[in-house]
């Protein structure tokens, strides 16, 4: 499968630019972590690649075609979970799933809705009516069903909010494993969640790609420009500097810190995922 | 995936929901009439179950699932489902598979309510049910009503994306419809509630199912365009209603098949075929419109052949005319006829003449002009024409009228019978001929007794004979048995429907008539029939008023025998005394009238009661008769007057309406029967019961000869009393 967005643009009626110049191709197979602040026009993007929004220039073709065109073929190679997302708390988790196998036009539906079950740790609650279920448990639900009929594009919002550590480990593992032959996009604003399992990065801001790559370039971008140092008490942040981290530690408290040129105090370390994305938004702030 | 796989998976998930269950049980509860405890008065079993019933059914179910409608719709997008289900299901699609599961439930709640009434409806209608109609009303009335609620809120919400704004717009769309006084006389608006006033156990009613299921096909047009246009306002692409319109214009199949079906409705409804376009009356000129101009045309006679296409609401014909044109030049004349019919043809002495159809409907009718050549002697105009039988417009706020074509009944008089000519009329005219009719059914028509003449056992019709000594011919038919009685010197034929045989020969009636009849010929006269003729009895569809009377047929409502009427203690202490009342109405109500605009309490129902007391005084004796009248008014009359609100009626302004209309309804039942009963009973005591019977005599000579209303003062003025003397204080 194949995502190609050209020259994408969008512009909502209030007149706010999600997205700006937009070109980027998607190919399975991909696991492609999509990192940005809030508002940088993820979920935006995200909208656009399953036909929920229409841009205001540009396109995006599927498979060489028109995406506009494709809807329905979109709509059934489609995994989708959003960030906001409701559930029908009058049906179980089973009932739930079978609803969305017959939406989704899956035939054999019992044994694939064991499987999404058994993959998000739900055997115990698939009986369970929806509405009595935890945060966690129902965003579990969300996951389940976009995982429905092993789509080849699958597109997660945010999935791993509300899940707690072990709970998120997990499903790392299960969108990797799933990303083995289709297009796995993950939107988060954990960072961790990505250096572990994407083999792509795309970072945006205000509507812009500012970084499109495997998260090793990212990293690359970034060595030489990570430092740290005790910090002393009321000692300002060096100027041209971001501090990404604060640890206290035996000596005092350890801020990390990148930035273009690193003041003599601080020790060059070697870069984390998170230091070479904030280091890249840092260099787009100081740019502008 | 296709509408329908949606559609079994929404209608699987709708079935889920509590929600739904809920809303289909209190929709099987508002169609309860024993839960809603509404009921008419004086209606026909048919009206007191199955119409209240579907009335209750149709309000409540309505509203019901027009609120289970918009919970539907709007939940997905309050709770956010949209965004995970819109992304894997096309929304439109998703929408009418939505609304086509609610439409499921609909069908469903209504199966419910059917089957469980079934039992109680047995049990309450008896003889008198009908499987067909018993479910054929149902699907007809509630369900239908239910259904285009649905269409309509659906598409309401479609357009608003506000489930309370679209609700506010369906309850003003539908109490305009209901109760807007602009659509009070119009039956084809009524998608939501439907005017129904009558429903006939005996008669069939036809009509009536005919004219709902024109009415219901002209709004699932409407509302079925609407919907379908609906889907293209389905939100998309984050766009609000005008962005989602523009981008689902791509559909262009759904304005294709919206726009037609709109249209196809609008077109129904302004060309409906029941009614005619007759304006309303203008009773300045309605009561001398029978003064024709004089034409110089005599008829001598007139010779009909009609068949009546029952099953089909029509009827074809011959009418001829025998006439004298004794102006000496050719004249300009016309016959008026039913606005449904069509003239085909007329030959003026085997020779066929130009005419022109004015189509200037009024009054129920429309006139066919054509000139009459000179000629000396007499003349035969004869009319081919035929067609499908319309209603008067009048009749579109009641239902239908005393007049129709139907299968089980036929009701024809004056210009919906045949064609007839303005003439002035020549001395000894009949009317008379032939009438073919399906074999289910016996016409009673005025004059003579109907014979066979002829049966077509393949087509399943009987050829009748007709005679009437008169220019007109007034037709009843139904199911009749004839029963010939002999009271007061007249022949007496007694038709009423078969389905009520048993209740007749339960009560006695045929018998019961005879006494009656007797008595108060003796009390106060003959009732103008000659002895010649038979008088004619009728049972008739309730859809005809209270009855009427024609030449030698004297037709009473069906309801006059329901259980309901004849158990009614207010107008007798037995079903016989009870049809003994309306039998005296041939008396004082029908030949004469008392209507009184001083005092509005006197009126035929009181002398009539006062007469029934007289009549079962007289079988059963003065202790019977005070016990079960005289002392059943003191007490009616005694508790009224003590009644707080009745001597403090000021007070009544601060009682709810419903309320004030109950005391008041009450009060004018006991002073219409029981208090002036009464006082022509203190009457009766001051100057003796021979000398009040003698005076009402009197006044029913006078009033039945010279067609005068009788008053109270008349009464007073006959009787020599004052009115104080016999009021009750």
């Amino acid at each position: 499968m194949n995502l190609s967005i050209h020259n994408l643009n969008m512009i909502y009626s209030n007149g706010k630019v999600a997205l700006n110049q937009v070109d980027a191709d998607l190919s399975s197979p991909s696991f492609i972590g999509l990192l940005g602040p809030n508002g940088a026009g993820k979920s935006t993007l995200m909208k656009l690649l399953i036909a929920a929004l229409l841009p205001t220039e540009g396109n995006i073709q599927m498979n060489g075609e028109p995406l506009n065109k494709r809807e329905a073929a979109l709509r059934s190679k489609l995994g989708y979970l959003p960030q906001r997302f409701g559930l029908y708390d009058e049906l179980t988790v089973w009932q739930f799933l079978d609803y969305m196998c017959a939406l989704k036009g899956i035939r054999k539906n019992r044994q694939e809705i064991d499987r999404v079950i058994a993959d998000t740790n739900l055997e115990e609650k698939r009986k369970a009516r929806i509405s009595t279920l935890s945060g966690g448990q129902r965003q579990r639900v969300g996951i389940a069903q976009a995982l429905l009929g092993k789509p080849e594009l699958l597109i997660f919002d945010e999935p791993t909010v509300g899940l707690d550590p072990e709970e998120r480990i997990n499903f790392r593992n299960l969108f990797s494993r799933n990303a083995t032959d289709k297009i796995v996009l993950l939107s988060t604003h954990i960072v961790e969640d990505v250096q572990s399992v994407c083999n792509r990065v795309i970072v945006l801001d205000q509507g812009k790609i500012l970084y499109d790559g495997s998260p090793q370039g990212l990293l690359q971008t970034a060595e030489g420009h990570v430092g740290a140092y005790i910090e002393q008490d009321y000692q300002e942040t060096p100027a041209g500097c971001k501090v990404t981290d604060r640890k206290f530690t035996a000596q005092g408290v350890t801020a990390r810190i990148v930035g273009d040129a690193l003041p003599d105090f601080a020790q060059k370390t070697e870069p984390s995922l998170e230091d070479a994305y904030m280091y890249l938004l840092a260099q787009k702030e100081m740019t502008a | 995936m296709s509408i329908l796989s949606f559609y079994r998976v929404e209608l699987n998930r709708l079935l889920r929901a509590k929600m739904t269950w809920l809303i289909i049980a209190l929709t099987l509860a508002a169609a309860t009439p024993i839960i809603t405890g509404f009921e008419y008065s004086d209606g026909t079993q048919f009206m007191n179950f199955m119409g209240v019933a579907n009335l209750s059914g149709c309000v409540g179910g309505g509203i019901l699932f027009v609120l289970l409608t918009l919970h539907e719709l709007s939940k997905m997008y309050e709770k956010h489902v949209d965004t995970i289900v819109e992304a894997v299901a096309d929304p439109a699609r998703l929408y009418c598979a939505r609304v086509l599961a609610l439409l499921t439930a609909a069908v469903l709640a209504v199966t419910l309510t059917v089957v469980c009434l079934l039992p109680y409806g047995l049990a309450k209608l008896g003889y008198v049910f009908e499987a067909e109609f018993y479910f054929s009303s149902f699907a007809l009335f509630m369900l239908c009503s239910i259904l285009l609620s649905i269409l309509l809120s659906a598409a309401l919400y479609a357009v608003t994306r506000r489930a309370s704004v679209s609700f506010i717009i369906f309850l003003l769309l539908a109490l305009t419809a209901t109760i807007s006084e602009k659509f009070s006389d119009n039956h084809f608006v009524k998608w939501f509630m439907p005017q129904i006033q009558f429903l006939s156990d005996d008669f069939g009613n036809s009509m009536m199912v005919w004219l709902y299921s024109y009415s219901r096909l002209i709004w699932f047009c409407i509302f079925g365009g609407l919907f379908t246009l609906s889907i293209l306002g389905i939100r998309r692409y984050g766009k609000g209603f005008f962005g989602s319109f523009r981008a689902n214009l791509k559909h262009v199949v759904l304005p294709i098949i919206a726009i037609p079906l709109m249209g196809a409705g609008v077109y129904a409804y302004a060309h409906q075929p029941f009614y005619d376009n007759s304006p309303p009356i203008d009773y300045d000129t309605f009561y001398s419109a029978d003064e024709e101009e004089p034409t110089d045309l005599f008829l001598l006679g007139t010779e009909l052949d009609i068949e009546i296409e029952a099953a089909r609401g029509s009827l074809r014909g011959t009418a001829v005319h025998t006439v004298e044109n004794r102006a000496g030049r050719p004249v300009l004349s016309a016959v008026a006829v039913n606005t449904g019919y069509t003239v085909e043809e007329i030959l003026i002495d085997g020779v066929p003449v130009p005419f022109v159809d004015l189509k200037n409907d009024t009054n129920g009718e429309k006139e066919i002009e054509f000139t009459v050549p000179a000629g000396d002697g007499a003349q035969t105009i004869t009319i081919i024409y035929g067609g499908r039988y319309k209603m008067w417009a009048i009749h579109k706020g009641w239902g239908e009228g005393s007049d129709g074509i139907s299968p089980r009944y036929v009701g024809l008089g004056g210009r919906s019978l045949y064609p007839r000519i303005y003439v002035d009329r020549a001395e000894d005219v009949h009317t008379k001929g032939r009438l073919t009719l399906p074999d289910n059914l016996t016409p009673v028509t005025s004059g003579a007794i109907n014979a066979v003449l002829s049966v077509d056992e393949r087509a399943g019709t009987k050829t009748w004979s007709m005679n009437n000594e008169g220019s007109s011919m007034v037709l009843e038919a139904a199911d009749y048995v004839q029963r010939s009685l002999t009271a007061a010197g007249l022949n007496i034929e007694f038709y009423y429907n078969r389905k009520h045989e048993a209740v007749i020969e339960e009560i006695g009636a045929a018998e019961l008539m005879e006494d009656v009849i007797n008595f108060c010929t003796e009390l106060y006269g003959p009732l103008p029939f000659s002895e010649d003729i038979p008088l004619k009895l009728i049972q008739s569809t309730a859809y005809g008023g209270g009855g009427y009377a024609s030449f030698n047929m004297s037709v009473m409502n069906e309801s006059t025998f329901s259980p309901e009427n004849l158990g009614d203690l207010e107008i007798g202490a037995s079903s016989q005394e009870v049809l003994a009342h309306e039998i005296i109405h041939q008396w004082w109500g029908l030949f004469a009238h008392c209507v009184d605009i001083e005092d509005t309490w006197w009126t035929d129902e009181g002398v009539t009661t006062f007469t029934t007391y007289l009549f079962v005084r007289d079988r059963y004796g003065e202790d019977y008769a005070n016990q079960h009248y005289v002392e059943k008014w003191e007490a009616a009359v005694s508790d009224m007057l003590e009644n707080f609100y009745y001597r403090n009626p000021q007070y009544l302004d601060i009682l709810p309406e419903q309320y004030v209309e109950a005391l008041e309804g009450r009060d004018w039942g006991v002073q219409m029967y029981d208090m002036t009963a009464l006082m022509i009973c203190n009457a009766g005591r001051l100057i003796g019961m021979d000398n009040v019977t003698e005076a009402l005599s009197e006044l029913y000579e006078t009033a039945s000869s010279n067609y005068t209303y009788v008053t109270f003062q008349d009464f007073l003025d006959k009787t020599g009393l004052d009115r104080e003397e016999i009021a009750i204080v």
